[in-house]
């Protein structure tokens, strides 16, 4: 196992190196400078925009504004913003914590009501409780994001709190205020951050598991007078597991890399929407800074996905040679 | 079984029970300010206010309306507008000003009881050190200590002695002394006679160099100046401005005028104004742009206000007219836009009103100049051929050589393809076709487009103009003088050249905008650009809002505005 992680980890040089000169490339390739947006339709004075590409090294051939960057990085220096004027990094310290935050209440309701509600689909297959979560699954799917959150504002912000008179409600944006304790904040943007991803949790978990509880190894369990309840847990539900974890995996790592949409609904402080307006004001600095903090988290995440199939099927194990 | 649906039963109340909590929790505090709606102004009270984003509130480098807003509650520039009559210039820091008999040279007395938020007297040098940062393009961040030149400098360049210290030859500039502790003298590179508007922006505000230099000290942290600045206006910081969220402000006990009515402002910041307004309709927030779409329902739910600007309990959306507009501009130097008889057909043929209408709910009304109403001069339909007139327009096209379009070229109108442009260029592209004008879109993002108007590489194409101060020079000098940086009409006309400067030099208010007004006149002739449509106001304010005014310029006056007895 310690050789596989060391292989994986190795694998994240190339990957990291190739991600981050693609980026700089295409940087090269994208019209817009960067400096001449900072006054918009406005002109800008030549003597301070001549200061102002000196300062941000843009005169500079991209791959020397590699070089650079590069060897700044080692120093974990990830640059300013052009547009703010901001270290990089106190703008990432600011942003990714409202980021993970949301995404692991995210996924934790998609972990608890996707999977719960995917057992219960395949347990009680063709029942009133199986087309609940047919339905409502289809629903979700088919849902738009930003919709389903303007209609929790809608129904949690304004229509419950003058149907209450003002007694019960929750906020409809933001990540703190002087009403509410801010894990209330995360309530509406968590679930509808989940909505998409829980009902394709559901559809998982209850295909699999179906798929699971009619294959052989399955009946010859409870033929050797296995309880139901062992049967379920350590032959059955493990082993449908494994499609449902590496979806939660790779949607972790999506989450993780912000959620524009659901930011920009509920006015959630992430980094989502501040590397999508980065892309859009061409502040170069502030998109390689966030695109490499979120390269890593993915590749990690994914890491931790391969690792934990060898917990969920013991015939899986890495790092040995053929026929293991 | 019957365990079994207990468990769940249990279970489904367990849950019940925690999100019942937790709403519980979230039954809101009472604000307990005011004395509850007399009708006479109380004291007291937070108000809620949105805002964008902003990208700085250090006032050196403070260019867009939302750190500008925040800048107006932190700081006090020498002069300021009136927020009913921007025309109207009234004492700020300085007490009193005059120039010379050219407007060459500026003496300001300032106000001697002028304090910063930490105590220290506001004085000369304060301004001297503030407009010298601007100017410097070696000026460092507060937040990196490294070089981060003003991108407003524009504002001083008029300043004597500006060139140097932007070229690096000197660090001060020769024109602006402090003559005695409160006595700012400026003397300008040449005669400015609307001087007194430019020193009203914000960002031309005293800084306290001991606290840009050293940091500010919060609760024994020192912070950065730029994340928490000291001014001399009526509101100071509270705590450090939290970027994405929010920048809260309080009464500021050293101003040295009048105290507000209310105790503090929450700068809400949002990505989205759709979402301030849900925050609004929540009962959340104050003061907010109507949402998309909900201009009609805004009205007949919480009344409109009667002069536009002023938000009163039953009237509170605001729909006033914004020192903006919206043009096409054509580029002068292009083969075919060259033809003023083609621009004149385009502009004849365009119906603003019905992009006004269909586009934007009535939100902007259809522009007969290049000066929007609100600054001092506009004089109304002025531009004789900026009217929607189908006729006058297929003369035009014939008079250009193409009656009913026959042998015209095809057009391409250049235009960013964000901001929900595309609505707007899609019914001038159809107004066009009705005279016989095809035109195609040469869209992009809005940082390929500007680099086009800025090489010149383009036909026609679309901008927006929003004055920094009301006055006519504010349009007609960066739009239309031939050397200016924002002329991207490539317009030349060495007379219009000759009289704005002439205009600038006549210190006689009068007769200084009735040669704006002649100058105004004669650029509408040659129609170098279609003025579309002047912008509104499209604003509401809470019900337990009174007296906030919100003026042309897009900047609200937190002095007089005052709160009932909150928890509506």
């Amino acid at each position: 196992m310690l050789q596989y992680i060391s292989r994986r980890l190795l694998q994240f040089v190339p990957v990291f190196f190739g991600v981050t000169l693609l980026l700089f490339f295409i940087t090269t390739v994208l019209p817009g400078d960067p400096v001449r947006l900072r006054t918009g339709e406005r002109a800008m004075s030549p003597a301070v925009y001549a200061e102002l590409r000196e300062a941000y090294g843009l005169n500079d051939p991209w791959y020397i504004q590699y070089v650079h960057y590069i060897g700044k990085l080692s120093k974990g220096d990830l640059g300013t913003s052009i547009y703010t004027g901001r270290p990089v990094t106190e703008i990432l310290n600011d942003t990714y914590p409202y980021t993970m935050k949301l995404a692991f209440a995210a996924i934790i309701i998609e972990i608890i009501v996707g999977v719960a509600a995917g057992i219960i689909s395949a347990l009680k297959q063709y029942s009133w409780a199986d087309m609940l979560v047919t339905l409502s699954t289809s629903i979700m799917v088919a849902l738009p994001v930003f919709w389903l959150g303007l209609l929790l504002q809608y129904f949690f912000g304004i229509w419950l709190k003058d149907w209450t008179n003002g007694a019960f409600y929750l906020p409809v944006s933001g990540a703190s205020s002087s009403q509410f304790p801010e894990w209330v904040h995360l309530i509406l943007p968590a679930i509808t951050l989940a909505s998409v991803s829980t009902a394709y949790a559901a559809r998982i978990m209850r295909s699999q598991l179906l798929e699971v509880i009619g294959q052989d190894y399955v009946r010859t369990a409870h033929a050797k007078g296995l309880s139901a309840r062992k049967v379920l847990w350590d032959h059955s539900i493990k082993n449908a597991m494994i499609p449902v974890v590496t979806f939660i995996g790779l949607d972790l790592g999506a989450m993780l890399s912000g959620a524009i949409l659901t930011e920009t609904v509920f006015n959630w402080p992430g980094v989502g929407f501040t590397i999508f307006r980065a892309i859009s004001g061409r502040d170069y600095p502030v998109v390689f800074g966030g695109v490499i903090l979120v390269l890593i988290v993915v590749l990690v995440i994914n890491l931790l996905v391969d690792i934990s199939y060898a917990f969920l099927d013991p015939r899986i194990r890495y790092g040995g040679g053929a026929g293991e | 079984m019957t365990k079994r649906l207990g468990k769940t039963a249990v279970a489904t109340l367990s849950l019940g029970l925690v999100f019942a909590m937790a709403l519980t929790g979230c039954a809101p505090k009472t604000d307990t300010a005011g004395d509850g709606g007399s009708g006479d102004a109380t004291k007291g009270g937070t108000l809620s206010f949105y805002i964008g984003e902003p990208a700085y509130i250090d006032p050196y480098n403070t260019q867009e309306s939302e750190g500008t807003q925040v800048e107006q509650a932190l700081f006090d520039s020498l002069t300021a507008f009136d927020a009913l009559d921007a025309v109207k210039i009234i004492p700020a820091a300085a007490d009193s000003w005059e120039p010379n008999a050219d407007a060459s040279v500026w003496t300001f007395k300032l106000n001697k009881d002028a304090k910063f938020s930490d105590g220290t007297p506001v004085m000369a040098k304060d301004f001297v050190y503030a407009w010298n940062r601007i100017a410097n393009p070696a000026t460092k961040n507060t937040s990196t200590g490294e070089a981060d030149p003003s991108v407003i400098s524009y504002h001083i360049d008029k300043v004597k002695g500006f060139d140097e210290v932007a070229a690096g030859t000197a660090t001060e500039m020769s024109g602006v002394k402090a003559v005695d502790d409160y006595t700012l003298e400026v003397t300008l590179k040449e005669s400015f006679a609307d001087f007194e508007y430019v020193v009203a922006h914000p960002a031309l505000a005293p800084v306290p160099q001991k606290a840009v230099e050293e940091g500010v000290d919060y609760n024994g942290e020192m912070l950065p100046y730029g994340d928490f600045p000291i001014g001399n206006g009526p509101f100071k910081m509270s705590e450090p401005w939290k970027r994405g969220q929010y920048v809260k402000v309080v009464q500021n006990e050293n101003y040295g005028g009048e105290a507000a009515n209310i105790d503090g402002i929450d700068f809400r910041i949002f990505k989205d104004p759709n979402t301030a307004y849900t925050e609004f309709e929540a009962g959340t927030l104050d003061f907010c742009q109507i949402g998309e779409g909900k201009i009609t329902d805004a009205i007949s739910k919480y009344g409109e206000s009667e002069n536009g600007y002023t938000a009163n309990p039953g009237a509170q959306s605001l729909l006033g007219a914004e020192t903006a507009v919206y043009y096409i501009v054509a580029n002068t130097k292009n083969d075919v836009m060259k033809d003023a008889n083609i621009r004149k057909a385009v502009s004849y043929a365009i119906n603003r009103q019905a992009i006004c209408d269909v586009v934007f709910e009535g939100t902007r009304e259809p522009a007969d100049n290049i000066v929007p109403p609100g600054v001092a001069g506009y004089v109304p339909g002025v531009w004789a051929e900026a009217k929607y007139d189908v006729e006058a327009a297929k003369k035009a096209l014939a008079d250009a050589g193409y009656p009913d379009g026959v042998g015209a070229p095809e057009l391409t109108l250049t235009f960013n393809n964000d901001g929900g442009h595309e609505k707007i260029m899609q019914l001038v592209q159809s107004d066009l076709k009705v005279i016989g004008l095809t035109v195609k879109f040469d869209t992009a993002d809005f940082p390929t487009t500007l680099k086009k108007y800025d090489a010149g590489n383009f036909q026609f194409g679309r901008l927006g103009w929003i004055a920094d101060y009301p006055i006519m020079d504010n349009f007609l000098y960066p739009l239309f003088f031939s050397t200016s940086g924002d002329n991207k009409s490539a317009y030349n006309n060495p007379d219009i050249d000759k009289q704005l400067d002439e205009a600038r030099k006549t210190v006689d208010g009068d007769a200084r905008i009735a040669m704006y007004q002649e100058i105004d006149k004669a650029i509408g002739a040659d129609l170098p650009v279609i003025p579309v449509m002047f912008y509104k106001h499209h604003h509401i304010a809470s019900d337990r809002v009174h007296d906030l005014t919100y003026s042309a310029m897009g900047m609200a006056d937190f002095q007089k505005v005052w709160l009932e007895a909150a928890a509506k």
